[in-house]
């Protein structure tokens, strides 16, 4: 059935990344949601960033019961498409089905601030717009500078100050703060990055820290409250960008479950 | 008159010279009994005496006294230094202090010695009654039973870490004075023993009649805690110190020394253990709490649990908390307080350990009950106390800022929502020249055109720059036609005499060869390439008013050299360099 979907779909002409993207939907609807996944990741290490493979990608995870990576995968959605609803709607059930429910570390305060207005825009929408005043900032300038009309500076500067602003935003967009999500249960956050160091505390699986640091295998993760410790990559799920492949293979993860299980963490 | 001169100078001679001279208190003196001996050296540069040693004699190396005295005569400054030492003689009879040696100004000097008479211990004088406010005197009163020493402990026999409680009481007898500030003390050695404080402290002194005579006691007391069973030994405790008493013979000051005798401690180790034991001998009061009751799930409260009594507080260790499921338990906080109190055997501790413990999920967390087991050397017997158990209500954690990236949605479903649709044609991000074109182009576009407007408006307002700047391709297109005009010399003269008046904005009938290396010496031209040009100038004139002709081949070698030299002159003269003159004439 996958193969037909395939051929029609190469009749129509669409992109073989279209093709991958229509298979992985016909994957999941026939119940096979490793497969799903498997393809929606190929698509995503193919740098085809796109809210919808997000969406889809952190389906599947939450049907082969993921919930971190389907966690993770939600937050990559809202992070192209802030106001992609079922997202949103998806992200908050499976934040309810955390243990934790933690909340996800807010951006430092300054950025907060400075950029409240940013937060429901889009990076695409954001990158335009500074893209467009920058231009039409140059544009006036050079009509000021060979044929002088009155109100082109004021325009200039206010064409800078509006290119600042989205400048600064799309910067903020293009490095958002480094999130990670708890990818399995009973995450180990120790003092320092040793296995051997003391235990600090423990996330759940779902539960969303910031990364700060990252050495070795290891990253320095806080959460919102304000507990910090280390712990190993490979526990994590990374929001990105840059988006890093999982630590499994969905395809073969049908084990993943009794893997899943709580693993002594010593 | 002479002889009393020299005399005289005889006399104060000796006084400038170094001397160590020696006295003693008492040239009579009891076996064992100390007496002071005074070592008085003379001279411009002293040093520290050198005591003598002989067997049965004991002088004991630290001064009991220092005396420093300085005499300026004239120029000269002597110093006269005096050392008291106390000492003892060990046996009777007759003895002789060999003489005490001492540095001075370069040159050993030393005492005579000298002769002791040592008597068997016999009654000192009887001291008179000092106060009407003595009690019956019972018989006449020994220097030896005026001032005591005494050391006890409270218990000979101890556990293992128990406390023992250790006096030192001095006895003097009101009739005489003692200063409160010994010459020398040696507290008791207590190895094997952790002391608390340090050093025996002062705890008060009262007055008590002992054989119906009056005696002002001042009492010192340590804490000693065994590290480990055994028999150990509490070391003498020596004191010596200054009387002042009033006898038959008049008032006399007499230098005492006491030392009591070695402590023997049993120490015996403690009944078998049990496991919840945390290492405390004492008597102690246990009590926890939690500093909040109700957090929101992620947030720490504390437990603190004090230990309260009279003990080591170095054995007070920390109770073991028991399992708490659903919550993290960090490491204690200790801290230490000391109830003040000026006896040391009164000294109460108070030991808090806190426990931050953190709930990882919401609703109530019970913590069992808390144990601490501590051993009571009173009764002998390990006591447990407990605590708890505790109950923490703790709150869910808050939802999200609705304003911050993600809005907290409903999330109430059964389940999540499906799949959506994309929406067009999925392509790979690819890194894209337009950004940084978008972000290059327009400054770069904006500052051409800045350069080229400015370069316009050079063009329009300095016309000697634009002459400058077209002397050369005008001077091309004129060689070009040399060869083929009917005048060449004419025709190359003009060629290059227009150039140089273009490139110095100079009138270019007036340039002659002359003018033009006149001009180009103003003008600081290159001699080489001036002197290229001025010869074919020259020879141009003399073609044209002495009719001396080139032949073709010269004249092609002139007119590539006119070139050469043109963009030579063009490359080391830059278009728009403000010639000297003003008029169009060089001036010479």
């Amino acid at each position: 059935m996958m193969t037909c979907a395939t051929a029609v779909l190469a009749l129509l002409g669409a992109t073989a990344f279209d093709q991958t993207f229509d298979a992985a939907t016909t994957a999941y609807d026939e119940g096979d949601f490793g497969s799903a996944a498997h393809l929606l990741e190929q698509l995503i290490a193919e740098r085809v960033e796109d809210p919808a493979v997000f969406y889809n990608t952190g389906n599947a995870y939450y049907r082969m019961d993921r919930l971190g990576a389907a966690i993770a995968n939600y937050e990559r959605a809202l992070r192209l498409s802030p106001d992609f609803e079922d997202a949103k709607q998806n992200l908050a059930f499976c934040i309810g089905k955390t243990q934790g429910r933690l909340d996800r570390s807010l951006p430092p305060d300054w950025e907060q601030g400075l950029l409240f207005w940013h937060y429901g825009l889009a990076p695409r929408t954001i990158y335009r717009i500074a893209a467009v005043s920058w231009l039409a900032f140059w544009t006036v300038l050079t009509l000021r500078r060979s044929r002088p009309v009155r109100g082109l500076g004021s325009t200039a500067v206010m064409l800078g100050l509006l290119t600042v602003a989205f400048g600064v935003s799309a910067w903020a967009k293009a490095h958002p703060p480094p999130l990670a999500v708890a990818g399995r249960p009973a995450v180990a956050v120790r003092f320092s990055p040793d296995d051997g160091a003391a235990l600090r505390f423990e996330l759940q699986e779902g539960d969303r820290v910031a990364v700060d640091l990252r050495r070795d295998g290891w990253s320095r993760v806080t959460t919102a409250a304000g507990g910090r410790g280390w712990t190993r990559d490979n526990r994590l799920f990374f929001v990105g960008p840059p988006y890093e492949r999982p630590n499994f293979d969905a395809a073969t993860d049908e084990q993943g479950l009794e893997l899943r299980q709580r693993e002594p963490e010593s | 008159m002479s002889t009393a001169l020299v005399i005289m100078v005889f006399i104060a001679a000796p006084a400038v010279w170094g001397q160590v001279s020696v006295t003693v208190s008492n040239h009579t003196v009891e076996v064992n009994k100390p007496f002071l001996v005074t070592v008085e050296i003379t001279g411009k540069n002293v040093h520290e005496p050198t005591l003598p040693t002989l067997p049965g004699l004991v002088i004991d190396s630290r001064p009991r006294r220092r005396e420093e005295r300085f005499t300026i005569g004239g120029t000269n400054v002597t110093e006269v230094r005096m050392r008291g030492y106390a000492a003892t003689v060990t046996r009777v009879g007759a003895i002789e202090i060999p003489p005490v040696t001492a540095l001075i100004d370069g040159r050993l000097e030393k005492s005579a010695s000298l002769r002791l008479t040592v008597l068997a211990g016999t009654e000192e004088p009887v001291l008179p009654i000092q106060s009407r406010k003595q009690p019956v005197e019972r018989g006449p009163l020994t220097i030896d039973a005026a001032v005591r020493t005494e050391a006890e402990v409270k218990q000979a026999r101890v556990f293992e870490h128990a406390p023992v409680e250790l006096t030192l009481d001095l006895w003097i007898y009101t009739g005489i004075g003692v200063s409160d500030s010994p010459l020398y003390t040696k507290y008791p050695d207590a190895t094997g023993f952790y002391a608390i404080p340090q050093k025996p402290k002062s705890i008060g002194s009262e007055t008590r009649t002992r054989d119906g005579r009056n005696f002002r006691v001042t009492r010192q007391r340590q804490m000693l805690y065994p590290t480990a069973p055994g028999t150990f030994m509490i070391g003498a405790w020596e004191w010596t110190g200054i009387a002042q008493v009033r006898t038959e013979r008049g008032r006399e000051r007499h230098e005492l020394s006491r030392i009591t005798e070695p402590i023997e401690v049993t120490v015996i180790p403690l009944p078998p253990q049990p496991d919840t034991f945390t290492g405390a001998v004492g008597s102690f009061s246990f009590d926890a709490e939690l500093t909040e009751t109700t957090v929101v799930q992620g947030t720490p409260t504390r437990l603190v649990a004090r230990i309260t009594g009279m003990g080591n507080p170095d054995s007070i260790g920390a109770p073991s908390l028991p399992d708490i499921p659903d919550a993290y338990v960090a490491p204690p906080d200790t801290d230490t307080q000391q109830v003040p109190n000026r006896d040391p055997a009164q000294a109460t501790y108070e030991r808090s350990f806190s426990y931050a413990i953190t709930p990882l999920l919401a609703g109530s967390l019970a913590i069992p009950p808390v144990e601490y087991c501590y051993f009571d050397p009173n009764d002998s017997e390990y006591h447990t106390e407990r605590a708890g158990p505790f109950v923490v209500r703790v709150l869910d954690a808050p939802e999200q800022q609705p304003d911050i990236l993600v809005s907290v949605a409903d999330g109430s479903g059964e389940d999540i929502l499906p799949l959506t649709e994309r929406t067009g044609s999925l392509h790979p991000r690819r890194s894209s020249l337009v950004m940084p074109l978008i972000i290059l182009l327009p400054p770069l576009a904006y500052t051409a055109l800045v350069l080229y407007l400015r370069r316009r408006r050079r063009f329009d307002e300095d016309a000697r720059f634009v002459r400058s700047y077209h002397a050369r391709t005008r001077a091309r297109r004129r060689l070009r036609n040399v060869l083929a005009s009917a005048r060449p010399m004419d025709e190359l003269h003009h060629a290059l005499r227009n150039f140089i008046a273009d490139k110095f904005d100079v009138t270019a009938p007036a340039t002659t060869s002359e003018d033009a290396r006149l001009l180009f010496k103003s003008e600081e031209v290159d001699p080489d390439v001036a002197e290229g040009l001025l010869l074919i100038l020259r020879k141009c004139e003399r073609a044209r008013y002495a009719g001396d002709a080139p032949s073709p081949d010269e004249l092609t070698a002139l007119v590539h050299g006119a070139a050469a030299g043109m963009d030579r002159l063009e490359s080391v003269h830059k278009a728009g360099v403000a010639p000297a003159s003003r008029d169009g004439r060089v001036e010479s």
